[in-house]
């Protein structure tokens, strides 16, 4: 166990390289100016240079990368030869764009994200498990033939538009729901107008309903395949020979072998979620990761962008890692090797 | 009795010197403004931007629209703008002087007098040193501000932007701020009124990513800014000026989304939009809410926008006839019409009719003259590449563009760019002498409404530098570049009208762009928002005087 865990990480680590390099390259060839935003539309030669000097851009890239990296690191050796605690806060850098900490705008964003991920990851699975047993249970019946439809629908239609018929519809004519903002469940900033637990709750069910219809269209699908499947494994048959109750086969034999592959693919998929927040707050205005990286690529803000990267890569790994150890736990036929 | 009449005489010269003295300051004191019968006062405005935040709130560090339009609420400069629309708005009145200055030594010393008693929101005094320090922090290289172009040419400034301390042409003393300059510029005054200048406590951290807050000396002061999330406003209750402050607070949530925005303004929830709307939607709203009634309004902004021309290589590189017949073969109308409803009036001209020294001139028609301009051309055809911004509506205008050139045997090949790509990859003087790109779709804003800001920083070819140019067109005329400093020498009327008439001579003579539009700034406000007032230095609705109804 303790040696799966070190390769995993050591992977993890050069995984993580591997991104961060990449970002760079690709930021880099790019051929975009950070230094003229900070100018403004009157640019001098003189303020250019300035502006370069002062964000680090007149330093070759590999230095840029080299400090980039020395700043993730919890160690301070130059903190040490001062006589001071060689322990530091690990950090993002500063924002080109608006000079804030890229720690706190990350820090500020995350949990705005995380609440619409894990939220309607909770959705889809309240919705696809249901529906994908019950079709499963009653193949080509009117039931399996609405999930059906429901499965297309959710595949074919893009998070944006559904955000902005379901404001529209829900919010704008039929006053059920907020249209749009976000409450935070702690601690709102001042000038926002809600707050709270019941508020986050009720501005997030529209937010999490869009996120999730995607998700839910590709897990009904997978739960009835999975179901029908397993229904027709000889284990299953012998169960029902042996006169075991229909509840009981379901429970112990159907589903617990059918939920298996579910588990997978939400470790997965709540990682690929992080990516597919944007398109969500956006539409409904939520302060998210998704809104901060496009404001950070539109403004050519790389540390920023590489923040909000860094941080996607570590929640992917460390998704993974949980679901493989999660899997393991689950399924004693799998071992760490 | 000899007595009592010496004292009535008395009296009466004092009451008269009185009256002549606030005959004379009236002008200059007040600010014109725009009065609302019966405006409510009270309430919370509430605004989004929708897909952007400001850059910074920190006024000596913010230099972009929605973050000059909320610090005009705040900022209480020696010069200001009055809370009023039109050309009204764009006159310079004395704000936090008590006039314009004294003007000494050939136009290189400015004597500020303060007037008494102003005060900052926490109810500290406002000084001449508060002016001073604001120039100060600009300068100040941990601040790396953008200010440079706007100050520069005070004495000591560059000094002190390398190595920090004071700036020695700045002098304050008492309620006297004097601001020596290392050569005339005719130009201060209109400077001395941006945002840059705001007074900040002397106190106030010298910091690069600016504050977050701070004690404002306008009729409103910042309270909290939390990045990409909202910026609060409240009522400063110590000002004491003549600028109005309708509501009590101004809620702004930014980086909003524009479609949800829409929505929020037509139920009600938000006030008004400073991110806009989409282009698509004006023709609706316009439709629905009438123009310029109680919602939907338009108003010119003091841009322009035009197609630059390469003369530096390439084409149209000493080929006046080529670059004329661009001009004629261009249909300025169609192009307009690829914006959206109300998008702005045709130009042939650099200097936009809102700003002043603009001399109406008709040097090219704005409906295409394929004849003219194939005539120009002499049966010849010209290959040229255009290089475009990115967005949905530059696409639009591109795609017109390469048709109606293309019918004069101009063919364009346009190369599709992000915007902030294409205006680097405009700036750069080696991809123009490359002749990466003949045509540029460019635009320009002004920083403050001198003509200086639009002929001098655009045509001047002595500005020309390696990269960050705004010559797009690298025009570089030693004629032209002679009588463009020699109009920036020049003060009052004279300057406007020589300004004016360079404008006219250089697009009809020497022809090195392609001139096509003003903008409209095309707003929409809430049902429950009123008293609105177009702000034309700020392209954006004057945030003291919006109330609720």
């Amino acid at each position: 166990m303790i040696r799966y865990l070190i390769r995993r990480l050591l992977w993890a680590l050069v995984l993580f390289f591997a991104v961060t390099v990449v970002t760079y390259v690709i930021f880099f060839l790019i051929p975009a100016d950070p230094a003229q935003r900070a100018c403004g539309q009157l640019q001098t030669q003189q303020c250019l240079e300035q502006a370069h000097h002062f964000l680090g851009l007149d330093r070759p890239v590999y230095v840029q990368y080299g400090k980039f990296f020395g700043r993730l690191l919890p160690f301070d050796f130059n903190g040490l030869a001062h006589g001071h605690s060689p322990i530091k806060m690990p950090s993002l850098g500063i924002s080109f764009a608006n000079r804030q900490q890229v720690n706190s705008i990350v820090g500020g964003a995350a949990p705005v994200t995380a609440s619409l991920v894990f939220g309607g990851a909770v959705t889809w699975l309240l919705i696809s498990i249901p529906i994908g047993i019950l079709s499963a249970l009653r193949p080509r019946s009117l039931l399996d033939r609405g999930a059906m439809m429901f499965v297309l629908i959710g595949i074919s239609a893009h998070p944006v538009w559904i955000g902005l018929i379901f404001l529209y519809l829900f919010a704008f004519k039929v006053h059920i729901f907020p249209l749009g903002e976000y409450c935070n469940m702690i601690n709102p900033p001042v000038g926002t107008s809600c707050g709270g637990p019941v508020q986050w709750f009720y501005h997030l069910i529209l937010p999490w309903i869009t996120f999730a219809i995607l998700f839910a269209a590709l897990y009904v699908r997978m739960i009835r395949a999975n179901v029908i499947e397993t229904l027709n494994e000889d284990y299953v048959r012998t169960a029902r020979a042996k006169g075991a109750p229909e509840s009981k086969v379901m429970r112990s034999h159907v589903l617990r072998n059918a939920m298996l592959p579910v588990v997978t693919m939400l470790g997965m998929d709540i990682a690929l979620g992080l990516g597919g927040a944007i398109f969500t707050e956006n539409v409904y205005d939520l302060p998210g990761l998704g809104r901060v990286l496009r404001l950070s690529l539109d403004n050519f803000d790389l540390p920023t962008t590489q923040g909000i990267v860094v941080f996607g890569t570590v929640a992917i790994i460390a998704f993974n890692l949980i679901v493989d150890l999660l899997y393991a736990a689950i399924d004693p036929r799998i071992r760490l090797s | 009795m000899r007595r009592r009449l010496w004292l009535s005489i008395a009296a009466c010269a004092f009451g008269a010197s009185l009256l002549a003295a606030a005959g004379f300051a009236s002008p200059t004191q007040s600010g014109p403004q725009s009065t609302f019968v019966g405006a409510k006062t009270g309430g919370t405005l509430h605004i989004n931007i929708s897909a952007s935040d400001v850059d910074y709130i920190d006024p000596q560090l913010s230099y972009y629209v929605p973050g000059w339009a909320l610090l005009y609420t705040t900022c209480r400069q020696l010069l200001n703008y009055p809370d009023r629309s039109g050309k009204a708005g764009t006159r310079l009145y004395a704000d936090g002087a008590t006039s314009f200055p004294k003007v000494s030594r050939g136009g290189r010393v400015y004597t500020f007098t303060l007037r008494g008693g102003m005060k900052f929101s926490n109810g500290k005094p406002i000084t001449a040193r508060n002016y001073k320090f604001s120039i100060e922090r600009a300068a100040n290289p941990k601040m790396a501000s953008p200010a440079g172009p706007f100050m520069g040419d005070i004495v000591g400034w560059n000094k002190a932007n390398k190595s920090g301390g004071h700036v020695s042409g700045v002098i304050a003393s008492g309620r006297k701020l004097i601001i020596k300059l290392t050569a005339p510029h005719a130009d201060f005054l209109s400077r001395a009124a941006m945002m840059f200048f705001c007074p900040m406590p002397t106190n106030t951290p010298i910091v690069a990513a600016g504050v977050n807050s701070f004690p404002g000396s306008g009729p409103y002061y910042v309270s909290s800014r939390t990045p990409g999330r909202t910026i609060v406003l409240k009522k400063n209750r110590f000002y004491n000026g003549r600028r109005p402050h309708n509501v009590n607070e101004i809620d702004v949530n930014v980086l909003t989304n524009q479609d949800t925005s829409l929505l929020q303004t037509e139920r009600g929830s938000v006030d008004y939009d400073l991110g806009g709307h989409h282009g698509s939607q004006d023709a609706a709203l316009g439709r629905k809410s009438g123009l310029n009634k109680k919602q939907y309004f338009v108003n010119p902004d003091i841009s322009t926008n035009y197609f630059a021309l390469n003369n530096l290589a390439g084409a149209f590189k000493g080929n006046l006839k080529a670059r004329q017949a661009v001009n004629y073969a261009m249909d300025r109308k169609s192009l307009i019409a690829t914006q959206g409803a109300y998008a702005g009036h045709a130009t042939d001209q650099l200097l936009p009719p809102s700003l002043v020294g603009y001399k109406n001139a008709n040097i090219f028609p704005f409906r295409s003259n394929i004849t003219k301009a194939k005539s120009l051309l002499g049966g010849k055809s010209l290959n040229v590449n255009l290089f475009e911004g990115g967005s949905d509506i530059r696409k639009a205008r591109a795609a017109a563009l390469q048709g109606q050139l293309g019918r004069a045997g101009i063919k364009v090949n346009v190369t599709p760019l992000s915007t902030g790509v294409m205006y680097r990859r405009c700036g750069t003087k080696a991809e123009a002498a490359a002749s990466h790109f003949e045509i540029c779709d460019v635009g320009w804003v002004a920083d403050y409404p001198d003509p200086f800001d639009f002929v001098d920083v655009l045509l001047n070819g002595n500005n020309i530098q390696d990269s960050g140019n705004n010559n797009y067109a690298y025009f570089n005329s030693a004629k032209y570049n002679r009588q463009m400093e020699a109009a920036n020498k020049l003060f009052g009327n004279k300057r406007y009208t020589r300004y004016g008439n360079l404008d006219i001579t250089i697009a009809k003579n020497a022809v090195p762009n392609a001139f096509w539009i003003n903008f409209n700034n095309r707003d929409f406000i809430g049902p429950k928002t009123g008293c609105w007032t177009f702000q034309p230095i700020y392209a954006s609705p004057d945030f003291t005087l919006l109330c609720k109804k």
